[in-house]
């Protein structure tokens, strides 16, 4: 059959019909898009010029929100949980995130695709976290440190370093509790972090370390390579890619990063702010703050700029490998 | 093995969740009792046969089963169809109910600070001024702007302190304080407070049951502060909370809120917090826990009532707030007390805590009756209905009315007592209109502050100047919104 036979039988070429199949899928995701993320965020670029009065007459200000912005980022003007330590415990996030989650979770998915001793227990219990409710863990941790009960605090009593039980002596433990003292509560948080952070991307590293070559291994091995070596030189450039894209979305995610500093301190330290909760919680309390706009968009373009940067980095340090 | 293995483990989840869901089950609502006569309500507040409204109510301290009664009781006599929904995060989501395109017709809740007057000035929520509702001379001011009433403040709550009777009775006389009875004065607390540490050292739980549980991350010791403040200087407390915010602007009313006496105030909260140094050279609250100042309002109630301390801070809804572990654990030894009296002469203290729940009617409400809406606003304003909530919750409303006291619990009965031979402190400020909000004293800080440091007699001056150039410094960003 021709295809002027083709176009003629439906009035339409191949080329347009298929055009119509793939554009039809993507309309939802593009309206989407357009509606919830171009339409919000310029809405939340204007609105940052301006602020509202009580009776909802908008008036325009200049760059004053930003400057308000960045004095709260400085540290010259603190209000609650809107302070410089959102900025400051927000990066901190990323070193935790790519230098101990994330090379934690490389070795758990190595260990279970070595196949070590009880791999099948550690693949469904390494995994647990992952499944179980932020709320669920966060109660679990904060029941743990309570001074009066809680199983960390015991623990530290019986080997010696919680103090004899009473208000007057209570050994490392510091006052008002790891969550409760501006010296120790982030630290706290950043233990959770890594308590409940190391699984989440470990089914990621799991595929695909399945997918390396077992040849590979075995004349790595012919050739005397320990397994330290393997996993270095042969496992980590394999599915370096993997790295790469865990990698970009944990940095990412710190911008958004929220929930144990919410449900750890009730969102009450401001210690424990990040740029998450600060944006979260300012726009729950007062959605007409356009401060919280200007902070939005200057968080955006510094993140993207972040971000971008390190994808470059990333991809840099090695060159992906085709298998 | 490994099939045993699995097996258990999908077991052990299958348990947990079957446990969750039966953890989840919700309270059983299904009392349909009418509390009060019906038959004369269609004549008083109408006849509304075939009219719906939707109350959305604040699921928290006072709860709702009193305000599903009222409207069982009105549908019953009147013919509307008045539906009640509890929600635990009301308050949170406020915002979003009264932007979107329909929502509650009626609210019962709170909300953060000068929201309602904002709906008010936007014309989102319904002007109240026909309820011809007779309220406290206190809280006639809560709820109004430009002389528009928004608002019909309801809840009436007293705050105070809530003791252990038994473990009172079991303490040794300490100076002022007498063995058996809950102490009167400022001093005679403070030297109950050394017989506990020093005199009685009783073990409960494996711990030294310390004098005082008190949430530090909450601003319940605002409680105490603002009582004694305005049990010291009646007069000076009614100034700084009637200020205006033309007056807010300069710095002319420093001398409002750092004064000798607002200082005696926050120094005899210090000395209650008894600032001692541990083992490791830190500070923290002798007279609490350790870890005091990261406990919520809930978490000090529970170790009260686990018998950790001698007594909280808390009001007239901590029976209510706390019902489930009372009639657990078939509580009996908990009752309330006013604040103790500072200098000699004065009278016994009762600080009202706001911002109160309040009712508002939406424009936005899916049923669009705001009639109906008002006059089931108006009958839950009403003598019987304030009786009936009290009944309910121990909580007065902020209506003018005779208490019946018989209904009462004994705990409620003595809040209501203590209210008719106290004098009561309202600042309110957060409904009042000329304030609005803009003078929102935030102690949380100060507290925390004081129960760490050294205990100096300059402590309290100073953090009160603290707190004003935070206030002085905020007040510029509220003020734009005035505009």
């Amino acid at each position: 059959m021709s295809k002027q036979e083709t176009k003629a039988r439906s009035g339409l070429s191949v080329k347009a019909k298929r055009r119509i199949f793939v554009y039809g899928f993507l309309a939802w995701p593009i309206l989407h898009f357009l509606i919830f993320w171009v339409g919000m965020n310029i809405g939340t670029m204007i609105d940052s010029f301006y602020i509202y009065s009580n009776s909802g007459v908008r008036s325009f200000v200049g760059w004053e929100n930003y400057a308000e912005a960045f004095k709260i980022i400085l540290g010259q003007k603190d209000r609650g949980i809107m302070n410089h330590y959102a900025l400051l415990n927000s990066l901190s996030l990323i070193p935790l995130a790519l230098f101990i989650n994330m090379p934690l979770t490389l070795i758990f998915a190595y260990g279970i695709y070595k196949k070590v001793a009880g791999h099948a227990f550690f693949r469904i219990t390494l995994f647990l976290p992952s499944v179980i409710s932020t709320v669920v863990l966060c109660l679990v941790f904060r029941l743990a440190l309570d001074n009066s009960s809680g199983i960390i605090v015991m623990i530290l009593r019986a080997i010696g370093l919680g103090g004899d039980g009473s208000q007057f002596d209570t050994g490392i433990i510091p006052v008002g509790g790891f969550l409760g003292n501006d010296s120790t509560v982030w630290g706290t948080i950043l233990v959770f972090s890594v308590w409940t952070g190391v699984n989440g991307n470990l089914i990621y590293f799991s595929s695909a370390m399945a997918r390396m070559p077992q040849g590979i291994f075995e004349s790595a091995e012919i050739d005397g390579a320990s397994q330290l070596r393997q996993f270095v030189s042969v496992c980590i450039p394999l599915i370096w890619p993997t790295i790469t894209t865990i990698s970009v979305t944990l940095v990412a995610a710190v911008f958004s990063w929220m929930m144990p500093s919410l449900l750890l301190t009730d969102g009450t330290s401001e210690r424990a702010s990040t740029i998450g909760l600060m944006i979260t919680v300012g726009v729950k309390n007062d959605s007409k703050n356009t401060v919280i706009n200007a902070m939005g968009v200057l968080v955006a373009v510094f993140g993207s700029a972040l971000i971008l940067s390190f994808r470059y980095l990333m991809s840099k340090i090695t060159e992906e490998v085709e298998y | 093995m490994k099939k045993t293995f699995k097996r258990i483990l999908v077991l052990c989840l299958t348990l947990i969740t079957a446990v969750s869901f039966v953890a989840c089950k919700g309270k059983n609502n299904d009392d349909t009792t009418p509390t009060i006569e019906v038959g004369s309500l269609k004549e008083t507040y109408g006849d509304w046969t075939g009219k719906s409204i939707e109350v959305g109510a604040l699921d928290k301290g006072v709860r709702v089963e009193w305000l599903r009664d009222a409207a069982r009781n009105f549908n019953a006599g009147t013919g509307s169809n008045i539906t009640i929904k509890a929600d635990e995060s009301l308050n949170e989501n406020l915002e979003t109910f009264i932007d979107a395109k329909t929502g509650y017709d009626v609210y019962f809740t709170f909300s953060a600070q000068h929201q309602w007057v904002r709906w008010g000035l936007q014309d989102k929520i319904y002007p109240l001024d026909d309820l011809g509702v007779n309220f406290k001379e206190t809280m006639e001011v809560c709820g109004v702007v430009n002389n528009v009433r928004y608002t019909m403040p309801y809840t009436y709550s007293p705050t105070g302190f809530i003791y252990n009777q038994n473990y009172i009775n079991d303490i040794p006389s300490n100076g002022e304080f007498v063995k058996g009875t809950f102490p009167k004065t400022w001093q005679g607390l403070l030297d109950m407070c050394d017989s506990i540490n020093t005199k009685w050292n009783k073990v409960t739980l494996g711990q030294k049951v310390v004098p005082l549980s008190w949430g530090g991350s909450v601003g319940d010791m605002g409680y105490v502060f603002e009582a004694l403040w305005g049990q010291i200087d009646p007069v000076g407390y009614k100034a700084y909370w009637g200020q205006t915010t033309e007056n807010v602007a300069g710095q002319n009313n420093k001398s409002l809120l750092v004064n000798e006496n607002s200082i005696q105030a926050l120094d005899c909260v210090a000395k209650l917090l008894n600032p001692t140094k541990n083992t490791n050279g830190q500070y923290y609250p002798g007279n609490s826990f350790s870890d005091s100042t990261s406990h919520s309002n809930l978490m000090a109630e529970q170790k009260f009532l686990n018998g950790l301390s001698v007594f909280t801070i808390s009001g007239s809804w901590f029976e209510t707030e706390m019902g489930e572990q009372i009639e657990d654990d078939e509580i009996d030894f908990y009752h309330y007390a006013t604040m103790p009296i500072v200098n000699s002469g004065s009278k016994e203290t009762i600080y009202i805590n706001s911002p109160a729940e309040y009712f508002m009617i939406a424009k936005n409400g899916k049923n669009n009756n705001p009639d109906l809406a008002k006059a089931f606003l108006k009958y839950l304003a009403s003598e019987e209905r304030s009786r009936v909530f009290q009944a309910y919750t121990g909580v007065p409303t902020a209506m003018e009315y005779r208490m019946q006291k018989d209904t009462l619990s004994p705990f409620a009965k003595e809040v209501a007592e203590a209210l008719e031979r106290s004098a009561q402190v309202v600042s309110a400020s957060d409904q009042k209109a000329s304030l609005s909000g803009v003078l929102n004293l935030n102690v949380t800080t100060p507290f925390i502050r004081l129960a760490t440091m050294a205990y100096s007699v300059d402590n309290a001056e100073a953090q009160l100047n603290d707190l004003y150039n935070t206030q002085y410094n905020d007040w510029n960003d509220y003020f734009k919104t005035f505009d």
